[in-house]
């Protein structure tokens, strides 16, 4: 960024011009699926901030709102009121399979499990006014993005303590105020469900408001409708000399369409059919008649369109009237198999209709990378034709493949099973980030590793052999306190080349609440995604970051239709057992014919002689 | 003999436990260990004390802060798992001897009161003679001999509770022996200060102990025949006992947590997990508004009987209003405890295993009035049977629901009452014969009611 930090009014029109950029990555891969990628940088003017304070609440916002540029004005007060310095937000859903996909895209600094993540720097004087920030800045942004964030609390949020990334960016952001620390608070929603009222606030942010520019690509319908996709925000306040600081805030979407299903769609609509007799490929080596089919691959050979997979067309350059590039496009393929056009459109009233102006080939420039650029006002589309969509670009393997899985059949108990491998040549070392809600008992003494060398194959499961200080090299662990605080795990460990390793350890399930579980509580509770940040190991910055799948655990329920029968039932074995205990205690032993005898001279039985006697008179007079 | 049954009893605990290590584990059903006793739980809390965590900073250890740094010395040393068996085996054989003491010393004081009562009764009526002869008739009723020596080591050390109790490797045990020995000391060797301190270290390991001081303190004066001082000093003696102990945790994990850890919990009922005892299912479906209140409700009902129990079989009538009254303090102990038992937090199978293993000790005074036993073991093995098959169904296969359990649950409190009411019932027929001195052929037609 060209940006002259002290001079900031008089280049303001240089500002708006750098304070935005845009690119959109495409990437075909194997088994006829699209990457794409969209990214937002946005920038706001330095400004000088103060340390907000509850006390003095009335904050000079009106004086120059004009520094924020095309950093979005409805987020720069709640960023600026609860006192935070970064701000991360994730949004992903889908599996992301890595075996014929490789690295995430920006090596998954960029991703987030599946559901809601976030998590933040934020400044405070002690970690209880941290928390109070925090919960602000979680119910504003529930609102602001549609987004459950709100259920945030205490038993799900953690500091984490190793997270090298945060640590690194850490050393850019000072406290304004030097009695002040920063806190790193982090939380996550596994099972918040992803869709498209994410997505209109989320284009909201954009300069261009969705509305032109490669984010007007971004439909609902399409962009939820890959296999995995998300979406994140990373806004960091880059500070200079002293509080003179501007906000920077990254956007990005990511998602891997399947251009089959996508044209299929776009060809016979929402709805599947059967495929018709005649155009069912099948396989000529094969018996082949109108009874038998044995189905060949998709087809290879393909041409398809973006506007098709993806329903809308580039409306121009997201901002215009400047003189910068500001909407790139960058196409990644093989220029061996692929070839790409890009055609443009301009709406022409009088033909009502979309004209084609020009339509032509564009040939990679390095590396078989196309690099465009968006300049003119009419709408851009891109042809993908290919003789063989097998044959991508290089795909990159990631440097370690890791699944948690649950183990055990019961609902009272249950274990973990992690599996890391290292495919690669050379040792690496991660970090394993785990957060385990309440109610999951950990016995963390259970833990047991195997390891399993590829080189020597012979797997050495025994523990006296291997010791677990020459893998995990350190370990923190925050055990839960019920419904205040989640488990939070956090080991680095170095793992050899061509090895797997392999953790198990046990937990208990608790029983909760009868008003804790939610309405399908045989559902199962989500357990959030464990975090692997893999470590360069000259630098200790992360290099690589990967998530788990999200878990399912069942839980052990209670009946919810007994409040009350409960209520009565046990009620009445403590009253039964009282009365009787009471009677024993304090009544006089007496034996039977006593007991008559007493009870003939009691009131009572005086009252009941009486008027018995009265009615024998009254039958005799009779 | 008697060295056979302690031998097989050591047997029995020691050597399955040490030919499959995975024993504790396997047999720590919700109906054998707790969260407050569980050996899981404390293996985690020597994980925690190894690797520096704070013991009481989350939700899975409640164990007493000494006992963790204490069994952390056997669980460093090698073959931790046999040294451990040894451990709760030993304690077993202790608390079995301990039993065959105390059952000595009941038949002991027991024959001599009736004695004393006896010649104080004859001296009275040396006028009628017809009268004396009844009278001696029902003396030598009053008392029948007491069960050997063996048969309370076995009641003791085959008591299939307590032998599951022993190998989950519950701490229970701890709780047990510290109760046992006070009691103990406070029957057999009168002495008031040792019984109080052992009850402060039970208390200080499981909280419900600690309202057993109210029967102790009345049976120390009744071994020791009066002196009301008595009552201040032990009573003195347990209160600074247990802040002793509270204080020296307090020096070693250097916070306060603890206390809520390991004692508010249970008072609060923090930590719901199912068990066999009346709380769970309660304030699982309990609504939240009505939660503190039906747990205090819950806390006032398991202390409601201490003292009126503890009065109504106190020996020490310093009015003597009832002269020819036979108290008994030690069963008040017995009842006492298994009120708290019937209706603590936490209970477990071994909570009653230990009371069942006393009461054959009353053989020498009223076990022969109690019509229940029967039934009572009936019921109780019908829930023994159907508790963990219900549990299994409800958790594992899914083709039951908690309900199941919880009626076991429900049952099991039966079962409690049913032996309260049977204990205080036989022990009201026996003072109703001593009282009026019913000859052994009315006995059998005497048909007993209350007002």
């Amino acid at each position: 960024m060209l940006v002259n930090w002290f001079v900031p009014v008089l280049l303001s029109v240089v500002h708006v011009m750098a304070s935005y950029n845009e690119t959109l990555y495409l990437k075909p891969l194997p088994r006829n699926k699209l990457m794409a990628s969209w990214d937002f940088d946005i920038e706001s003017n330095p400004k000088k901030i103060e340390f907000h304070n509850e006390s003095i609440s009335a904050v000079k916002s009106s004086q120059s709102e004009d520094h924020f540029a095309d950093f979005p004005r409805a987020l720069g007060p709640i960023i600026q009121s609860t006192n935070t310095r970064e701000l991360h937000i994730r949004f992903t859903q889908g599996w992301w399979d890595s075996e014929s996909w490789g690295k995430l895209p920006k090596d998954g600094l960029r991703s987030g499990g599946t559901g809601v993540e976030l998590w933040a720097i934020i400044e405070a004087g002690d970690i209880q006014a941290a928390r109070k920030s925090w919960n602000k800045l979680t119910n504003s942004l529930s609102g602001f993005f549609c987004a459950s964030l709100n259920f945030i609390d205490d038993s799900i949020t953690t500091f984490p303590q190793h997270q090298s990334q945060q640590q690194q960016q850490h050393a850019h952001v000072q406290p304004l105020l030097s009695t002040n620390r920063l806190y790193l608070l982090r939380a996550s929603l596994p099972s918040e469900p992803i869709c498209t009222e994410n997505l209109t606030p989320y284009l909201k942010l954009l300069p261009s408001r969705g509305k032109a520019g490669i984010s007007s690509l971004l439909e609902g319908h399409k962009v939820f409708d890959s296999l995995w996709h998300g979406m994140s925000i990373d806004i960091e306040s880059k500070c200079v000399d002293g509080n003179f600081c501007s906000f920077s805030m990254h956007q990005s979407v990511n998602s891997i369409v399947d251009v089959i299903k996508s044209m299929n769609k776009k060809e016979n609509g929402g709805i599947p059919r059967p495929t018709p007799g005649e155009e069912l490929r099948c396989d000529p080596k094969k018996i082949n008649n109108i009874w038998q089919c044995f189905p060949l691959n998709d087809p290879t050979e393909l041409t398809w369109e973006l506007g098709d997979l993806l329903g809308r067309k580039i409306k121009g350059p997201a901002l215009t009237g400047t003189n910068y590039p500001i909407s790139n496009v960058i196409i990644d393929v093989d220029k061996e198999f692929w070839k790409v056009r890009v055609s443009k459109f301009k709406n022409s009233p009088e033909n009502e209709g979309e004209v084609i102006i020009t339509r032509h080939e564009i040939t990679p420039q390095e590396e078989g990378r196309i690099h465009f650029t968006i300049d003119e006002a009419c709408e851009y589309d891109f042809m993908f034709e290919t003789s063989d969509s097998e044959k991508t670009s290089s795909i990159e393997q990631p440097p370690l493949k890791v699944s948690r899985s649950l183990s055990g059949y019961s609902q009272g108990q249950g274990g973990f099973r992690i599996s890391f491998k290292n495919p690669s040549d050379e040792k690496i070392k991660f970090v394993y980030f785990e957060v385990l809600p309440w109610y999951m008992r950990l016995y963390f003494n259970t833990m047991s590793m195997e390891i399993t060398s590829e080189s020597s194959s012979s797997s050495s499961s025994n523990s006296g052999k291997i010791s677990e200080s020459d893998f995990i090299k350190s370990r923190y662990y925050k055990p839960a306190i019920d419904r205040k605080r989640p488990s939070h795990l956090e080991l680095t460990i170095e793992l050899p080349p061509h090895t797997t390793m392999t953790l198990n350890y046990q937990f208990d399930k608790s029983l909760l609440l009868y008003a804790e579980y939610p309405p399908d509580a045989n559902h199962g509770f989500a357990i959030e995604p464990a975090v692997i940040t893999v470590l360069d190991l000259n630098t200790g910055e992360s290099a690589y970051q990967l998530r788990t799948t999200s878990l399912l655990v069942t839980l052990p329920t209670p009946d919810f239709s007994m409040p009350y029968n409960v209520i009565i039932l046990t009620s009445t074995v403590m009253a039964l057992v009282f009365g009787s205990v009471f009677n024993l205690l304090i009544r006089r032993v007496v034996t039977e014919e006593e007991l008559e005898k007493l009870a003939s001279k009691s009131k009572l039985s005086l009252i009941v002689g009486n008027i018995k006697s009265k009615i024998n008179s009254l039958t005799k007079k009779k | 003999m008697l060295n056979g049954i302690f031998v097989l009893g050591a047997a029995v605990r020691l050597l399955p436990p040490s030919f499959v290590p995975d024993l504790p584990s396997t047999v720590s059903s919700v109906e054998v260990a707790t969260p407050f006793t569980s050996f899981n739980s404390l293996q985690e809390a020597f994980y925690y004390l190894q690797h520096g965590i704070n013991l009481y900073d989350g939700g899975v250890n409640h164990h007493s802060p000494l006992l963790v740094v204490f069994l952390n010395f056997f669980n460093d040393l090698p073959y931790s798992y046999i040294v451990f068996n040894v451990l709760y085996t030993l304690i077993d054989l202790w608390i079995a001897y301990r039993l065959i003491q105390l059952n000595q010393w009941y038949f002991k004081t027991r024959s001599a009161k009736v004695g004393a009562e006896k010649s104080e009764k004859s001296e009275r009526s040396e006028s009628g003679e017809s009268k004396q002869s009844a009278k001696d008739l029902t003396v030598s009723n009053l008392i029948k001999s007491p069960l050997t020596d063996k048969l309370i080591a076995s009641f003791y050390l085959f008591n299939p509770l307590l032998i599951l109790t022993n190998w989950s490797h519950s701490t229970l045990l701890f709780t047990h022996i510290f109760l046992v020995e006070s009691i103990f000391q406070v029957a057999v060797e009168h002495s008031l200060s040792r019984g109080m301190l052992l009850l402060a270290v039970a208390s200080y390991l499981n909280y419900t102990p600690i309202f057993m001081v109210i029967p102790l303190v009345s049976l120390a004066l009744t071994v020791t025949k009066g002196d009301k001082v008595k009552v201040v000093e032990g009573v003195g003696i347990f209160i600074v006992s247990l802040g002793l102990l509270v204080l020296a945790s307090f020096a070693m994990t250097s916070s306060w947590q603890f206390v809520e850890s390991c004692w508010i919990t249970i008072i609060r009922f923090d930590q719901i997990s199912p068990n066999v005892g009346l709380w769970w299912y309660f304030f699982t479906e309990m609504f939240a508004f009505f939660h503190p209140f039906f747990v205090g409700v819950f806390n006032l009902y398991s202390v409601m009987f201490i003292l009126p129990i503890t009065i109504r079989f106190s020996e020490n009538d310093s009015k003597g209003t009832k002269s020819n009254y036979l108290g008994d303090s030690f069963l008040a102990c017995i009842l006492c405890y298994t009120w708290l038992i019937f209706t603590k937090a936490y209970p477990t199978l071994g909570d009653l295993g230990l009371v069942l293993s006393i009461i054959p000790i009353f053989k020498t005074s009223f076990l022969s009035y109690c019509k229940f036993g029967g039934f009572t073991a009936l019921i109780m093995s019908g829930c023994l049977l159907l508790s963990p098959i219900f549990y299994y169904c409800w958790i594992v296969l899914g083709n039951g629901n908690s309900n199941f359990f919880y009626s076991i649950n429900l049952t099991w409190g039966i079962v409690h009452g049913l032996i309260l009411m049977d204990l205080i019932w036989g022990k009201l027929t026996y003072d109703y014969i001593n009282e009026n001195g019913v000859s052994k052929e009315l006995q059998k037609k005497l048909r007993l009611t209350q007002i």
